[in-house]
């Protein structure tokens, strides 16, 4: 605990090196401003800046990255609240009673208590992925391939089951994504798969270009092609914001717990994601409330919950990253990128290899999340400047920054035509109803499953049950398997309600 | 129910959404012959290198499987989720040209003069109807990319090939970026 607190000491020292806060306000602003236009989403932002890492250390990167991430899923409810448009999906439920808050004349609160509750929900869950940290990297030590591997396969079934709506689909999604993370050369057998002669392909699909392409590339797309699309539509409104008083947010202390007690549950699932929390907080909100049919309507309880619960999430999905070297979301997926590009291996030897660089990481996050109140109030008065470039002109320069951020990679043409085709893939499946995440998530988890199987099975002479017999990995394995037989089980009492009601 | 307001069910409403997952089915069963070429002999008693890719391709065929059954279970759920009639398919068909023609052309003629051409294209397809400006953002926009890339964060972005090789330093010179 001693450690603990001069490491956070030390951390919070490094935070305030010029470089390193100003990248913490920088990513900030960033974050919120992608967050907010409509088209740039927070990982969109946070890909973009890869290239600008390369220059930087660890600590200034990962800061300007976490600052996009704080900022960023926040920012999307900025334009959710004034026009009926959020950022990201993630601030859907947000803009569902922010809006109606809106229209009933409550703009300025509605911003300002967006605002404290993203700041009060992301602080807390950055504290506690601070003092959770160690101890969670202590037992993810203790781990041996086969608990390594049950974790990945929970993240796996969880990002299958949860928020979709067709399991077909998500499982095909997420198998295409495991498939293509096996081109390449094998790492244990030192095999070429799937490379069809070409030479580039033996060094694999680098899951930053399809991460570009799929999210950049097939959103831009996807926006562009609607019919009677212009020059885009422009905004001439000037946001005011208020922040709320001690005694407006006590009123709504329920509120916010729960929604802090969600998204920090959920952030500590793998792959679970911002957008994920949102929806189960506001859900969860409207069935304990004493009123759930004024929801929808502009009520506070709903915005409060939704909107703590996201950056709530922030801190477990970090967390992950660190302490296992697994990312828990699309963010901390590119910030793993940036990990490998330093090359870093990202997991639980952080913690005793670089605790000064892992604490100040850490500290800077907590950081992020109060610094967050001045940007978020800046931002939401100086956007409606912003909101006046054309949605075709901030397009096709999000084109151009994708183009450069995947040639970066290995300076490599190669790689920007992988990252244009996933992109045309991408807009394809969004438009076909075929989710994207799990294929990201299987990309990026591919190579760790296969890794920890086969090393598992080699010092198990091929014993699959060793998975169920290891009381941790056991415990995973059946929780993975419960969460993935979910939606059946719903279907079968969907099913027995409506013979039960026939009857 | 009337005989007016039952919805009649087309021949075709199933079988239409079905071609994708049948489409992913047989490219699976492909790259499961080409996983079986896979020529490592692993250690005794070992998986070898195409035994993970052969699983995922099995457990592949079975979601599609799965996506089939969903599909002739609520037909209506399996389809395009726009209507066709929303997107404009010339327009989006010409950006996705523009996108593919930028990767070719970033290789022959360099990334300045393909990002400057991308920019006015791609914004004049997608509906930005004033040229004046449009050359201007594209003019300074390439030129700001390339103050950030090149000499701020040394990026060797592609210079094109023969004598636009040659026109991408000259243009370097001029801007002083080199």
């Amino acid at each position: 605990m001693v450690d603990q607190l001069s490491y956070m000491w030390i951390g919070l020292m490094n935070t305030f090196d010029p470089l390193n806060f100003l990248m913490i306000l920088v990513g900030l602003i960033i974050g919120v401003l992608a967050g907010a236009l409509p088209g740039i989403t927070m990982l969109n932002a946070i890909v973009l800046v890869l290239p600008f890492t390369y220059l930087m250390g660890i600590v200034p990167s990962l800061l300007l990255m976490s600052g996009i991430y704080c900022g960023g899923v926040f920012g999307g409810s900025i334009t959710g609240i004034l026009f009926n448009i959020p950022g990201d999906p993630m601030n859907v439920p947000t803009t569902w009673e922010g809006y109606k808050l809106n229209k009933k004349g409550f703009v300025s609160k509605a911003l300002g208590m967006a605002i404290m509750c993203s700041a009060i929900g992301g602080f807390i869950s950055a504290v506690l992925m601070t003092l959770a940290g160690p101890p969670f990297a202590k037992v993810a030590l203790s781990f041996s391939s086969t608990e390594y591997f049950a974790v990945v396969f929970l993240g796996l079934a969880s990002v299958v089951v949860i928020g979709t709506k067709s399991l077909g689909s998500a499982l095909i999604s997420m198998f295409i994504g495991l498939i293509l993370a096996t081109v390449g050369m094998d790492d244990i057998y030192g095999a070429p798969r799937f490379t069809f002669g070409i030479r580039i392909m033996e060094t694999g699909i680098n899951f930053v270009t399809v991460l570009i392409g799929i999210f950049a590339i097939g959103e831009v797309l996807e926006q562009l092609s609607l019919r009677n699309k212009g020059e885009g539509e422009i905004y001439h409104v000037r946001p005011k914001t208020s922040l709320p008083t001690f005694g407006e947010l006590w009123a709504l202390r329920n509120s916010l717990l729960r929604g802090l007690g969600v998204g920090t549950a959920m952030g500590a699932l793998p792959g679970s994601g911002a957008t994920v929390t949102s929806f189960v907080s506001y859900g969860v909100e409207k069935q304990v409330s004493k009123h759930p049919e004024l929801f929808g309507t502009g009520i506070w309880e709903g915005l409060v919950a939704s909107e703590t619960s996201i950056n709530a999430s922030t801190g477990g999905a970090m967390l992950h990253l660190f302490a296992l070297g697994i990312p828990g979301s699309g963010a901390t997926a590119v910030m793993m990128g940036a990990f490998l590009l330093h090359g870093i291996q990202p997991g639980p030897m952080l913690f005793t290899k670089t605790p000064e660089e892992v604490y100040t990481i850490f500290v800077g996050f907590m950081i992020c999340n109060l610094v967050m109140i001045i940007a978020g109030l800046a931002c939401a008065k100086f956007f409606s400047e912003l909101m006046r470039v054309p949605e075709v002109i901030l397009s096709a320069f999000i084109i151009s920054f994708c183009l450069i951020g995947a040639f970066a990679l290995r300076n490599d043409l190669t790689d920007v035509w992988f990252m244009v085709i996933f992109g045309i893939v991408g807009y394809f499946m969004r438009r076909y109803d075929l989710p994207t995440p799990p294929m990201i998530l299987g990309l990026i988890l591919g190579p760790m499953a296969e890794k920890y199987f086969i090393t598992s099975m080699i010092g198990e002479a091929n014993d699959v049950t060793i998975f169920f017999r290891r009381p941790v990995s056991g415990v995973l394995m059946v929780a993975s398997i419960g969460i993935l037989l979910m939606p059946l089980l719903r279907n079968l009492r969907k099913r027995g309600k409506k013979v039960m009601e026939g009857a | 129910m009337g005989k007016s307001d039952a919805v009649p069910i087309a021949r075709g409403s199933f079988l239409q959404p079905m071609i994708g997952p049948l489409l992913i089915f047989l490219l699976a069963v492909y790259l499961y012959i080409v996983a079986g070429g896979i020529d490592v002999n692993p250690m005794p008693g070992q998986l070898g290198p195409a035994f993970w890719p052969k699983a995922l391709l099995i457990l592949l065929m079975v979601s599609c499987g799965i996506k089939a059954f969903e599909i002739y279970r609520a037909p209506s759920e399996g389809g395009a989720k726009k209507a066709s009639s929303s997107v404009d398919t010339w327009k989006l068909v010409l950006m996705i040209v523009a996108v593919l023609a930028v990767v070719f052309l970033m290789d022959m003629i360099g990334f300045v003069l393909a990002n400057f051409l991308f920019l006015l294209f791609f914004m004049r397809i997608a509906g930005y109807r004033r040229m004046g400006r449009l050359t201007l953002i594209s003019v300074l926009g390439t030129i700001g990319l390339l103050y950030l890339f090149v000499k701020v964060v040394y990026l060797p972005l592609p210079k094109g090939q023969f004598f636009f090789d040659d026109l991408t330093i000259i243009i370097y010179r001029i801007l002083y970026i080199i």
